[in-house]
């Protein structure tokens, strides 16, 4: 590869300039040959973007996950192993955009999944008791919605019909007076 | 821990580094995965410096199962939209070059902006065309915001006390994490006045608890203990300004016939003796009692004696001087019919005492734009409010990330607060080369610290909240959205409502004032 697409990595970037120019070949024993082209693939493309700053993990911005660019998210469109090879190899070679593409693509297959989900897609084992889901739905139960006004009035309205019906029918002396007054 | 998972399986920094992408109700479902998760989600310090309930409440879709849905909004967008609608956020279709610290960080985004990434499920579901159609369920986290707090927030000495017999860890901030939350939003949410002395008590280095927005009930002792470590809103139960106190007592002191006992003393007979009076956006009445046992000695703020007209203004009621007797804050529809009311018919919420409907008058500011004579700035193509107040302005810019004012599509009130508008006004006379006006103190500032205040502003001010129909890009200040979200069930403009709901009849268009 080109020496511009080789530096997109931080490790190859050193390794390069401690060993100069040569022939030899740079090991890379953490990450296999599949996972190394998709690396090259996405150096090569973004062989001419601005290298990131030591200060970017400070950036508050960093933190959206909703940024990513549509070759981009193409290119991470893989299954979940080779994803988390990707991120590892992207955490060996030192590519931090490479390293935040993919922890992004994680970040939203998280986002707005359930626990249930979640465990689902990457594989947790759900180890607690019937009980203590239990606890945890509770954690997350809905609060009960107060009562709308016009439904609460409704009700008052229907308790009130309800009783008058039930004073009549059982005679009550109180509700015939009042209903011969009025 | 699984070991299984790849997830759990990736180095512990990686593992951080994802969750710091995710919300806080990610970041509970991720913890409600496994006891393992569980442990480790509050354990680290870096996910938990800033806490923001309010941003949270627009993320995820399922925390609360269906019925927590509020409303279901189906819109159409494309992706070019929403990447434009992406780059204005960050102030590059506006060609500011905000500086860093000026770019809205991800907690402070309004909502609706980057929604397709972040709803992949409904994404993918519903590609069409190109177009991405988009079905959102927002949470409202409103109702559940004290149970998520006092769970955050708790110490381990009342977790502990609490969970004895469970052998479940509790979902509880740890310790250390603790001290190192710094800013805590719970606006937008209904929390007890517990729940704001544990976030208070139980984070010692909390420099920020922002209850703009939030519902609690709070003592005049509370807020005074707390200033300068909680943010009030308008929308908070007491407005920390003694001033305003006096004046909101004023009147809900003619309602009972009642005055306060200095009113003679401030010189105040009337309501035409008030300078001028703003209960916008107050979605509860405070008691009035407080406001009848202030004292003479309490001091009086000048960010009001801006308004130079002598009206009142209850909420975007205006009421004019003449019917001081009769100030009713009533719906439209009922204030011709209005008996006499009494301060307790205001106390439990702000709904009209006839109809029993949230008074939507109450949220919805007046006016002031007319008032304000805009200053430009030449070479700029900026134009600044110029709303001179005489308030300190704090020479650091602090309050610049507090302000998220802009100008509202709905009644075109510039949201900036009296410190921001102060400083933005300083710093156009700085770039203008005016001489600064003589009721301004603050210091001498320099050109580049005067660029970098009006650029922060500016990004700032799109802070703001986008109409959810999210095809028109118009923005609306916090008034008016809960304005319509109380009358529409929806925070959209009326033309994307009336696109979203079929044979929908707009009756605002009949009222003049809007």
């Amino acid at each position: 590869v080109d020496k511009e697409v080789a530096d997109r990595s931080v490790l190859l970037k050193n390794m390069l300039e401690d060993v100069g120019e040569s022939d030899k070949p740079i090991p890379l024993p953490n990450v296999t040959g599949k996972v190394l082209k998709k690396v090259i693939t996405y150096c090569e493309h973004h062989r001419n973007d601005p290298l990131p700053q030591p200060d970017d993990d400070l950036d508050d911005t960093k933190r959206r996950s909703d940024d990513i660019d549509d070759w981009d998210a193409d290119f991470i469109k893989v299954d979940n192993d080779q994803l988390f090879e990707l991120i590892l190899a992207a955490n060996y070679m030192d590519i931090k955009p490479l390293l935040d593409l993919g922890c992004k693509t994680v970040a939203n297959m998280i986002k707005g999944k359930t626990p249930e989900q979640i465990r689902e897609m990457f594989n947790i084992e759900n180890d607690f008791t019937p009980e203590e889901e239990e606890q945890i739905r509770k954690e997350n139960e809905y609060v009960s919605l107060p009562l709308d006004d016009s439904m609460m009035l409704g009700g008052i309205a229907c308790l009130l019909y309800y009783s008058l019906c039930i004073a009549n029918q059982s005679g009550c002396q109180h509700y015939h007076r009042w209903a011969s007054e009025s | 821990m699984n070991g299984d998972s790849p997830l759990t399986a990736l180095p512990h920094e990686l593992r951080i580094r994802i969750l710091t992408f995710l919300r806080l109700p990610d970041l509970w479902h991720v913890a409600a995965c496994s006891r393992w998760w569980r442990g480790f989600v509050p354990s680290i310090p870096y996910l938990w410096v800033e806490v923001d309930f309010f941003e949270a409440q627009w993320k995820s879709s399922r925390l609360w199962g269906s019925r927590s849905t509020d409303f279901d909004t189906t819109r159409t967008i494309s992706r070019a939209e929403l990447n434009e609608k992406r780059r204005a956020l960050v102030g590059l279709k506006m060609g500011l070059s905000a500086p860093t610290s000026a770019v809205p960080s991800a907690s402070l985004r309004p909502p609706g902006i980057g929604d397709a990434a972040e709803f992949p499920a409904l994404e993918s579901a519903g590609v069409q065309d190109g177009r991405v159609l988009l079905t959102r369920t927002r949470v409202n986290l409103a109702k559940v915001g004290d149970r998520l707090v006092t769970a955050l927030f708790s110490t381990p000495e009342s977790t502990t006390a609490t969970n004895d017999t469970s052998s479940l860890p509790p979902f509880a901030l740890h310790q250390a994490v603790l001290e190192k939350v710094l800013s805590v939003g719970l606006g937008s949410t209904r929390v007890s006045r517990r729940s704001v002395l544990a976030v208070l008590k139980g984070c010692p280095n909390l420099r920020q608890l922002n209850l703009l927005g939030a519902e609690c009930k709070l003592t005049n002792e509370d807020i005074a203990a707390f200033r300068g470590r909680v943010v009030f809103g308008r929308d908070s139960p007491n407005i920390p300004i003694p001033r305003t106190l006096v004046l909101v007592g004023l009147v809900g002191a003619l309602m009972l016939d009642v005055r306060p006992p200095d009113s003679l003393a401030r010189g105040i007979t009337s309501s035409s003796d008030l300078p001028h009076l703003v209960v916008g956006s107050a979605t509860m009445w405070p008691d009035p009692q407080p406001w009848l046992r202030l004292q003479a000695t309490d001091s009086v703020s000048t960010t009001q004696e801006r308004h130079v007209n002598k009206d009142i203004s209850w909420g975007n009621l205006d009421v004019p001087d003449d019917s001081t007797g009769f100030i009713r804050p009533v719906c439209h529809t009922c204030i011709g019919v209005t008996p006499r009311l009494t301060v307790k018919s205001l106390t439990d919420r702000c709904k009209c005492p006839i109809c029993a409907r949230v008074i939507h008058t109450c949220f919805r500011p007046s006016r002031r734009r007319e008032e304000v004579e805009p200053l430009k700035i030449p070479g700029r193509g900026i134009t600044l409010p110029r709303l001179s107040t005489g308030a300190s302005v704090p020479a650091d810019g602090s309050f610049v990330s507090e302000c998220r004012g802009v100008d509202c599509a709905g009644c075109g009130r510039v949201g900036i607060c009296a410190g921001c508008s102060s400083a933005l006004t300083h710093a156009a006379m700085v770039l203008s080369n005016e001489s600064p006006e003589d009721n301004f103190e603050s210091p001498k500032w320099s050109v580049e610290y005067a660029t970098w205040l009006l650029e922060t502003v500016e990004a700032s001010r799109l802070l703001g909240r986008f109409c959810d129909g999210f095809q028109c890009g118009k923005w609306f200040c916090r008034s008016c959205l809960n304005y319509l979200s109380k009358f529409r069930k929806a925070r959209m403009c009326e033309q994307c409502y009336s696109r979203s709901t079929p044979g929908f009849v707009d009756n605002f268009a009949d009222d003049d004032d809007y």
